[in-house]
């Protein structure tokens, strides 16, 4: 992986990289995808995925409105709160 | 023997008798957390005050004859158990001041079974290691050889457990995080079934690999730290709608015509010696026992680390990803729009997590999804049909918990790699689901504890509780501490 | 110069009518306070699991059959992973591979003929959070101001088929599509409230050609109206891109409403990869056929069968029927009227005249009206028995809405009972055709137009009160014609 790939996918993971690990990352992870090329050689062309660990049968809640939390507690974390809105730097991408 | 020091089950006969009270032992273990913690570093925080609140309430209960096994016992929580009105980090410095507004569901029955919660543990960032050492806050050492991991990513449980500054712990395992540090601190360690323990609360690494568990000094106390927290949960829609038997009672020291099954795969070159030879003594003990012990084969299991890694890196990618400094957490000050914020404040993220969200994001991207996620869950399914097929021909199996014993520190950090293939044993039992539980079965010529691992069928703790208990009976290992030059602290 | 054929698809977003969220037990009530309506799962704290709502699913399957779609009995949620302020786990569970639905159509009545609009799938997922943004627009704000509790609301996306040919044709699938998801009250479709929002693809290709041209994504569409104008706006600038041998570029452009114009956002190059993947904690979800019938049963008549049966049962035109029917209100209004009064084109005429007049004029539904059913019946009544004329009618009517009073009441107090006796009939009469000579040597010489005006003058002279058939008789008889 070269360190432009690197810098994309950094990107969309809207993670910051240090100096030390735009260093570094390249050539672990070169390292680490060449490892895991091992499964290339595993015959799974009739095999269906296991999305889940064990078999079960999903559950479905009732449609009843339950309490809430107050907005005290909702806001209490946010580094910064506005008029019971949480506050954030201006959005420069549409969705 | 001080307090601090005893099982659940031997402070459980002490309590009830009236011997000992609930503050006196959590007396007993605070005084060792002021000895040793210098030293030892398990916990991120500790809850003196709720503590005593609750030992005071734990005596009430107890005066009136309160049954449950685990009222007044001093418990601490790896810190990724959410604790209404506790800072809950993650070993992240994006959760420094993070208090989250409820209690994780474990957390909450343990609370209701009155046992006393003295701390939060220390832990790799987000569950994302195999030694403590990414924890952003500081490193934990293994109590047995204070140059050593305690491993991880539970290393904080582990070590206060085996270090007497907790009577037991809950910890959580996606690949190995209850079991490996809990080997390499000469305790014992749980990872249920997938399902059988609520999720809710835990802060999630990978939902479809983590698992809540017991972490103890001895097996009766993990059969006790389970009932207390097993069984269905409304509020985790993975949780399993499972009667919960009665592990204590499985508990009965027979295990004659059981048959174990000892992978072949599993007993491979990576494997120390010491390792190796402690793992075939246990074969040979539990055949004295009544045992039978036969070779089984798990073919795919070499594949197992690779589509293990793939698996958890994309579940991390997407979990980690609401770590953005919106609604709470670290937000990077001054950052002039929402993407450069977002960008910024992730940059907090250690090492390891960015790695494996820098690679989860990689494998789940449209051009690779097929080739590398979609593959590991095929990989995943042949790992799952190995061990139904070699469960035909076993009640349970063995093999080493770990390839060796506890490391130093800094010994893996640099090649990720190998730091990796410390859950090459164990990260299987997440891929399959299936319950697996470690057992100390001796000592390396250094003294440093090794590990042994039971696995059984899904939703069978009751079979590997009975014959981990039996071989822990009859091993006839010295009873042993470490022991710890302490600096006489403050 | 080519003949350009219009293809439009649209992806209709729709909130799920349920008490609760899709995942967590909060409140869906619109306009509570900001942050008020949140907990652990809506707002993402770490730790929270997704718990999905049952009634959420029968909403969708509810749609679904309202759409004549396949309900797939086996169908999982997915993560759709992208970093916005508004989301708070950074990914929306939603339905990628295997939705909930597939495979249906609309029928819309265009020109008196059926167009049949392909449904491609319906699927079940969750609302994200709102973004004020403070400031002109999105672009100048110094920060945005987030309010989570729309975040984790129920919806619906509907995606049709590029079977749509013109502007007007979307507009007419919307308003049907809106009309199925309130007679099944499946959603409000509030689009002022947003429990209602459409994209629109448009492409253009030769008439004839199989083969689609590139499209354009157009997005900020806040009304079915906004919806065809946006489109009519892009079909020309394609044309015009088309006709002078350049590209359209694959790109998403937003409407703005006042210039009446779209404008690029961004390039479908540049579009997320949303990175899909099952969410690990939702089991595949299982619908089976029991269920599905269950669900069904819960459905009203349909619109479309509804239409058809009020003209084959009450022998109403096309026209009246359709109008019946366009909403469910109304169309029971009428059917409750109907089942007291017996007399469908009474009834319909009534209902689709002065009763929805009025309720326009003062911005009401037919459920809210303050004549119900059985009041309009007591008017039709005695219209029937003659004891009121039409003209009075309307005036009994409006003092039916000022006043709440029953028919029989009004008419009883102002004295607007019909006068059909020949006695009091005879004396107006005499002295109308007395003071009209003129007229009346008119009917004599056969013009039979005139009795309408003498006819008229007696109706003017008894205030409206006088049975207008009957006067007509007794002038005939008098004038022997």
């Amino acid at each position: 992986m070269t360190l432009q790939e690197l810098k994309t996918i950094a990107a969309t993971a809207r993670v910051g990289l240090t100096e030390k690990e735009k260093e570094i990352f390249p050539e672990q992870i070169s390292q680490i995808i060449s490892h895991i090329q091992a499964l290339d050689g595993v015959d799974t062309h009739d095999t269906a995925p296991t999305y889940y660990p064990i078999k079960q049968a999903g559950f479905l809640r009732d449609d009843e409105v339950e309490p809430s939390l107050t907005r005290e507690q909702a806001l209490a974390n946010c580094p910064d709160v506005v008029d019971g809105y949480f506050r954030v730097p201006r959005i420069i991408e549409e969705e | 023997m001080q307090f601090n020091e005893m099982t659940i089950h031997e402070l459980r006969r002490l309590l009830r008798a009236g011997e000992v009270s609930s503050q006196e032992v959590l007396e007993a273990v605070l005084a060792r957390i002021d000895e040793v913690e210098g030293e030892i570093g398990a916990y991120l925080a500790l809850c003196r005050e709720e503590a005593f609140a609750q030992a005071q309430r734990a005596d009430e209960m107890l005066s009136k004859g309160d049954a449950s096994p685990l009222c007044g016992i001093p418990i601490s929580l790896k810190d990724n158990f959410t604790t209404a009105g506790v800072r809950t980090t993650c070993a992240s410095r994006l959760l420094e001041n993070y208090i989250p507004p409820f209690d994780a569901a474990a957390a909450a029955r343990l609370k209701e079974a009155g046992a006393v919660l003295v701390g939060k543990t220390n832990l790799d960032e987000f569950g994302l290691g195999s030694s403590t050492e990414n924890s952003q806050f500081h490193c934990t050492r293994n109590p047995w050889d204070l140059s050593r991991v305690p491993g991880g990513s539970s290393g904080g449980s582990a070590a206060a457990v085996a270090a007497g500054e907790a009577v037991a712990a809950l910890g959580t395992d996606t690949g190995g995080s209850i079991r490996q540090p809990a080997a390499f601190c000469g305790i014992v360690g749980l990872k249920p079934t997938y399902g059988l323990v609520s999720r809710y609360g835990v802060v999630a690494a990978a939902d479809s690999l983590d698992h809540v568990g017991p972490m103890t000094r001895d097996v009766r106390d993990a059969a006790l730290m389970l009932q207390a927290i097993a069984g269905w949960d409304p509020k985790d829609p993975t949780s399993a709608r499972q009667d919960v038997p009665h592990y204590e009672a499985a508990l009965t020291g027979n295990v004659k015509g059981l048959v174990v099954g000892l992978p072949r795969e599993l007993m491979g070159d990576a494997l120390d010696a010491e390792v190796k030879e402690a793992v075939f003594g246990a074969a040979n003990l539990l055949e004295s026992l009544g045992a039978r012990v036969e070779e089984v084969s798990l073919p795919n299991v070499e594949y197992a680390m690779s589509a293990f890694y793939i698996i958890i890196s994309a579940e991390v990618s997407s979990n980690l990803a609401r770590f953005d400094g919106v609604r709470y957490g670290y937000r990077a000050a001054e950052a002039e729009d929402t993407v450069s914020m977002f960008i910024k404040t992730r940059e907090a993220l250690g090492q390891e997590a960015k790695r494996r969200i820098l690679m989860g994001t990689y494998f789940l991207q449209a051009g690779n999804y097929d080739a590398y996620y979609l593959k590991a869950l095929k990989v995943r399914t042949l790992i799952k049909e190995d061990f139904e097929k070699a469960f035909q021909r076993c009640h349970v199996m063995i093999s080493p918990t770990t390839p060796t014993a506890a490391f130093s520190f800094g010994h893996k950090t640099a090649t990720p790699i190998s730091m990796y293939k410390s859950d090459i044993y164990t990260c299987t039992a997440n891929l399959a689901g299936i319950p697996a539980l470690t057992v100390p079965c001796g000592y390396t010529q250094g003294g440093l504890p090794i590990g042994l691992q039971f696995m059984g069928k899904p939703f069978e703790e009751s079979t590997i509780l009975r014959i981990g208990h039996a071989y822990e009976q009859h091993a006839g290992l010295p009873v042993r501490r470490p022991e710890m030059e302490v600096k006489a602290n403050g | 110069m080519a003949d350009w054929e219009v293809v439009v698809g649209l992806e209709i977003h729709a909130e799920l009518l349920t008490k609760s969220k899709v995942f967590c037990g909060c409140s869906t009530e619109f306009g509570a306070a900001p942050n008020s309506q949140v907990c652990p799962v809506c707002l993402g704290l770490p730790g929270s699991l997704p718990l999905l709502n049952k009634r959420a699913v029968e909403l969708a399957i509810k749609a679904g059959l309202a759409l004549q779609c396949r309900i797939n009995q086996f169908s999982m949620f997915d993560r759709k992973q992208y970093f916005y302020p508004d989301l708070t786990k950074a990914y929306q569970i939603s339905q990628d591979g295997l939705p909930l639905c597939s495979g249906g159509y609309v029928e819309l009545l265009v020109e008196d003929t059926v167009r049949r609009i392909g449904i491609n799938r319906v699927h079940l997922e969750e609302e994200a959070g709102k973004s004020i943004h403070a400031g002109e627009d999105i672009m100048s704000a110094a920060y945005s101001l987030l309010d989570y509790n729309r975040a984790g609301i129920g919806l619906i996306e509907i995606v049709t088929e590029p079977d749509i040919r013109s502007p007007e044709e979307a507009r007419l699938f919307l308003e049907k599509l809106r009309l199925l998801l309130q007679y099944t009250e499946v959603s409000d479709c509030k689009m002022e409230e947003g429990s209602l929002r459409c994209d629109a693809n448009i492409s253009l290709r030769p008439r004839g050609s199989s083969a689609f041209g590139v499209k354009t994504e157009i997005k900020n569409l806040n009304s079915f109206r906004a919806v065809q104008r946006a489109l009519e706006f892009e079909v020309e600038r394609q044309k015009a891109l088309l006709e002078a041998g350049e590209a359209v570029l694959p790109e998403t452009r937003h409407w703005d409403e006042a210039q009446g114009m779209t404008f690029s956002m961004r390039s479908k190059e540049e579009a997320a990869d949303y990175r899909y993947f099952p969410d690990p904690n939702l089991y595949p979800l299982k619908v089976d056929p029991s269920w599905v019938e269950a669900v069904r049963a819960e459905l009203p008549e349909l619109p479309d069968a509804r239409r058809d049966r009020f003209m084959d049962e009450y022998g109403l035109s096309l026209y009246a029927a359709e109008v019946l029917t366009s909403s469910r209100d109304l169309a029971d209004y009428f059917e409750e009227c109907l089942a007291e009064v017996k007399d469908p084109k009474l009834v319909s005429n009534w209902v689709m005249g002065e009763v929805q007049r009025w309720l326009k004029a003062h911005g009401l539904e037919a459920a809210s009206s303050p004549v119900r059913p059985k009041d309009l019946a007591g008017l039709l009544g005695l219209i029937q028995q003659n004891a009121v004329s039409n003209i009075v009618a309307k005036d009994v009517l409006e003092e039916m809405f000022t006043t709440g009073k029953p028919a029989e009441v009004i008419v009883e107090e102002k004295g607007w009972k019909q006068i059909s006796d020949d006695e009091s009939l005879e004396a107006m009469i005499l002295e109308v055709l007395e003071a009209n000579p003129g007229p009346v040597a008119d009917v004599k010489a056969g013009k039979a137009k005139a009795i309408g005006f003498l006819v008229g003058q007696v109706m003017k002279a008894s205030k409206g009160k006088a049975n207008p058939q009957k006067v007509n008789e007794l002038i005939r008889q008098r004038l022997q014609v």
